[in-house]
């Protein structure tokens, strides 16, 4: 890589970079313990992952400023599997989601992102928001009153206190006041240190214990196509955002290897598999991110204040962690694809809404968006399909008749097709004009076939004109009609 | 030679450079190219004060809604100082007499963009310093030195002040990008009838080699119809020449970009960043 790249992508604005960067690794200490809550491990897991995904990236990602750490959509499909087999076992599938990944990056999987439609991705966003804050429900049960009032509270700091100041990260504010109120008035409430253990140490390298054997792979391979799954679509899809919002271009199959070093690296160090978060990325551009050192300092910075701030984190109550969560469940939400309903077309809306419903059921994002992806295959295809046209015209003596046919030919327009014709007419010629149509697939040639032959049964000669190049060379290799025992052939379909 | 690129950035250093370039493409009827670039990356340091690290509803659209205003802007003023700057420059040149200029907008970085310009042009004439470094003397600017390494052309570094060009100094080495800049003066009709001086810096008086250099430089310079002025030199080329310079009143100094050492081929000769480093007169370097 050539330095002046190098030096472009690192040290655009150092200043800014290292301020954004350090109200990210303000921002990721909640967020990364919230999300080991989800996944059923202890704190230490995710901000291990969080530091080392965050600086790993930074080096070796493919879009500057992307900030990738430990995430909900990752954390969410963990669940079963920590339950299930242990933490060894999560490791394991965290080296190999990794090296999945980086496959996916040498197989330029990024560019396929085109074919994941954008009511999918619109999907894939509100569905990760609204699993983010169903996460959050179980803190929110069976607990005393304060809780409910302190977590208010906090979502009053965290909105209003930017109206008047945007120089302090407002969720700070919010989780310093609860704690320092939580610990002077004597408040018991349940706190973050009840969750599990936290880190004391620069994360310690271990190999994963686990048997190495065919059963191992298959507990841990569909767990890892999943996650690098999730895990690619949400870097690729914030990589876009990015690419957007700052008006610069990335390279989305670095960005995948990176995603995929970076896992192999957060695993062995105990840290739990991550991708790219949407809301940090955002927040990080907001406060002027743009370089690499941004995502770089960020992960340096996180492990600097757990480490030294590790005994009052501890203390910090659930409910101010809660109300930052529930600020990023509605900072993440596409807020727009529900004011705006009424002008989105029909068909997406509900492509959007299968792949929401569906995720939110299964607590899994690629089951989501694979059907969302069919759904909209399908809607687009009937779309297309629709769009075939018939016009016909009789010459003057009667006996000749004319059909222009326009559109996509293909397996979904035709029962439509082949409604347009009339076989009860007594003609001498017929001709089929295909100077605006273009035929797909065998479904097509197949019920060209029909028509020539139910038209030659009427006693009519048919005539094929205007069919483009493509069209006529699948005619010529796929058509029946042409073939002197047409009609056997027909009969033995 | 006949196109003359011009790199401008509207300061100081550019009003002197149009100047130069006008006497230069007239006497040689050259056309001139002037060149700005829109640094993109000043634009992207500017950036949002916003540290609150909260997320509203929809903060992405917000956020980009936020950033295209903001740019927008920033992109027409600086877009309008392109214009004003490069209609300038075209004033300058065409009120000096030059018959054909054509100006040139680019956004990116000078350095990135420069070589696509560069391989079209015959001669690269920009100021010592730029807008960022105007008064800070006895430096140079910061695309200068990047661009004296990057460009395969010879540069033409510009003064402050603009001088009519009357006497010329080479200051001559035996080096090849030295002997390059002696047939360029020989077979080019730009700087004959001027007053040339020839200075070859030894580090004793009787270093016959120097010597012998000399006098070779000044028979191939009589062959184009110089009479040259020569003198050896003794002590540190950068102060030795910037004396001489002085003394005689020299408006034009003419060098080779780099030594005999091979490693200096890389980079630009330290005597040469010198000498544009402190000489308050025109070099034009040669490759």
């Amino acid at each position: 890589m050539n330095t002046a790249a190098l030096r472009r992508e690192w040290l655009v604005n150092p200043r800014q970079d290292i301020l954004a960067g350090t109200v990210v690794a303000l921002a990721l200490i909640p967020e990364a313990i919230a999300f080991s809550i989800i996944a059923g491990v202890d704190p230490k897991v995710g901000l291990y992952a969080s530091f080392i995904i965050a600086v790993v990236t930074s080096i070796f990602g493919g879009r500057p400023g992307l900030i990738s750490a430990a995430t909900a959509a990752m954390a969410l499909l963990m669940v079963n599997l920590v339950k299930e087999h242990g933490l060894p076992y999560l490791f394991a599938a965290g080296i190999l989601t990794g090296i999945l990944q980086i496959i996916f990056g040498y197989l330029k999987l990024g560019r396929q992102l085109k074919y994941v439609p954008r009511a999918v991705m619109v999907g894939f966003v509100n569905a990760l928001a609204i699993l983010i804050f169903l996460a959050q429900l179980p803190q929110l049960t069976n607990v005393p009153v304060t809780v409910y009032g302190m977590t208010a509270a906090a979502l009053a700091i965290i909105y209003i206190l930017p109206r008047f100041t945007k120089l302090v990260p407002s969720p700070l504010v919010a989780i310093v006041t609860l704690t320092a109120i939580s610990i002077l008035a004597g408040i018991k409430v349940p706190t973050v240190g009840d969750m599990g253990a936290f880190p004391t140490t620069f994360p310690p390298f271990s190999i994963p214990q686990v048997p190495l054997n065919l059963e191992t792979l298959k507990i841990l391979f569909p767990y890892a196509v999943m996650l690098a799954m999730v895990g690619l679509l949400e870097s690729l899809l914030t990589a876009s955002l990015l690419d957007e919002l700052t008006n610069t271009p990335s390279d989305k199959n670095q960005e995948a290897k990176g995603q995929g070093i970076a896992n192999i690296i957060s695993s062995f160090f105990g840290g739990m598999a991550g991708c790219a978060m949407i809301g940090q990325s955002v927040i990080n551009i907001k406060s002027g991110g743009r370089g690499r050192l941004s995502t770089f300092s960020a992960g340096i910075l996180l492990l600097v204040f757990i480490l030294v701030l590790g005994d009052w984190v501890r203390r910090i109550p659930m409910a101010a962690l809660v109300a930052v969560m529930i600020m990023v469940s509605i900072g993440t939400f596409n807020w727009s694809s529900i004011t705006q309903i009424r002008r989105i077309p029909r068909s997406e809306t509900a492509a959007m809404l299968s792949t929401v419903l569906i995720t939110v059921m299964t607590h899994n994002l690629a089951i989501g968006v694979v059907i969302g992806i069919a759904l909209s295959t399908v809607f687009f295809s009937r779309k297309v399909a629709k769009l075939v046209f018939v016009d016909t015209v009789l010459s003057p003596d009667g006996l000749h008749r004319t059909y222009s046919i326009a559109g996509q030919i293909f397996f979904v327009a035709i029962d439509d097709l082949l409604e347009k014709f009339n076989f009860q007419e007594e003609l001498e010629k017929v001709t089929l004009d295909f100077s605006h149509a273009h035929i797909w697939d065998q479904a097509a040639v197949g019920a060209i076939d029909q028509i020539v032959l139910k038209f030659r049964r009427t006693g009519a000669d048919v005539e094929l004109v205007g069919l483009n190049e493509a069209s006529a060379t699948l005619i010529e290799k796929l058509a029946i009609h042409n073939d002197p025992d047409a009609l056997e052939k027909m009969a033995s379909h | 030679m006949e196109r003359l690129l011009v790199c401008t950035d509207g300061s100081i250093f550019a009003q002197s450079s149009y100047r130069y370039a006008a006497w230069l493409a007239i006497r040689l009827g050259a056309r001139v190219d002037v060149l700005y670039v829109t640094d993109e990356q000043r634009q992207v340091a500017a950036a949002a004060t916003d540290f609150s690290g909260s997320l509203g509803f929809d903060a992405a659209a917000t956020l980009l809604d936020k950033l295209v205003t903001l740019e927008h802007e920033k992109a027409k003023l600086s877009h309008q100082r392109a214009q004003h700057i490069l209609q300038d420059a075209e004033q300058v040149l065409l009120s000096q007499g030059v018959t054909s200029v054509k100006v040139i907008h680019e956004t990116g970085s000078l350095v990135d963009r420069f070589p696509e310009f560069e391989a079209s042009a015959d001669l690269i004439i920009l100021g010592k310093r730029g807008e960022t470094a105007e008064l800070a003397s006895g430096h140079l600017g910061a695309n200068l030195e990047r661009i004296i390494r990057a460009s395969h052309k010879p540069c033409l570094v510009t003064s402050r002040q603009y001088q009519t060009i009357e006497r010329l100094l080479l200051a001559y080495d035996g080096s090849p990008s030295g002997q390059k800049l002696l047939r360029f003066l020989v077979n080019s009709p730009v700087f004959k009838g001027l007053e040339l001086h020839i200075v070859t810096v030894a580090k004793d008086a009787a270093d016959a080699k120097a010597i012998a250099r000399l006098n070779e430089a000044q028979q191939k310079a009589a062959t184009g119809g110089f009479e040259p002025v020569t003198q050896l030199m003794q002590g540190h080329p950068e102060t030795a020449i910037a004396q001489y310079s002085e003394q005689h009143q020299i408006s034009l100094l003419l060098m080779g970009a780099y030594g005999h050492s091979r490693i200096r081929h890389l980079v630009i000769g330290s005597t040469t960043a010198q000498i544009l480093r402190s000489s308050n007169i025109p070099v034009l370097v040669f490759r």
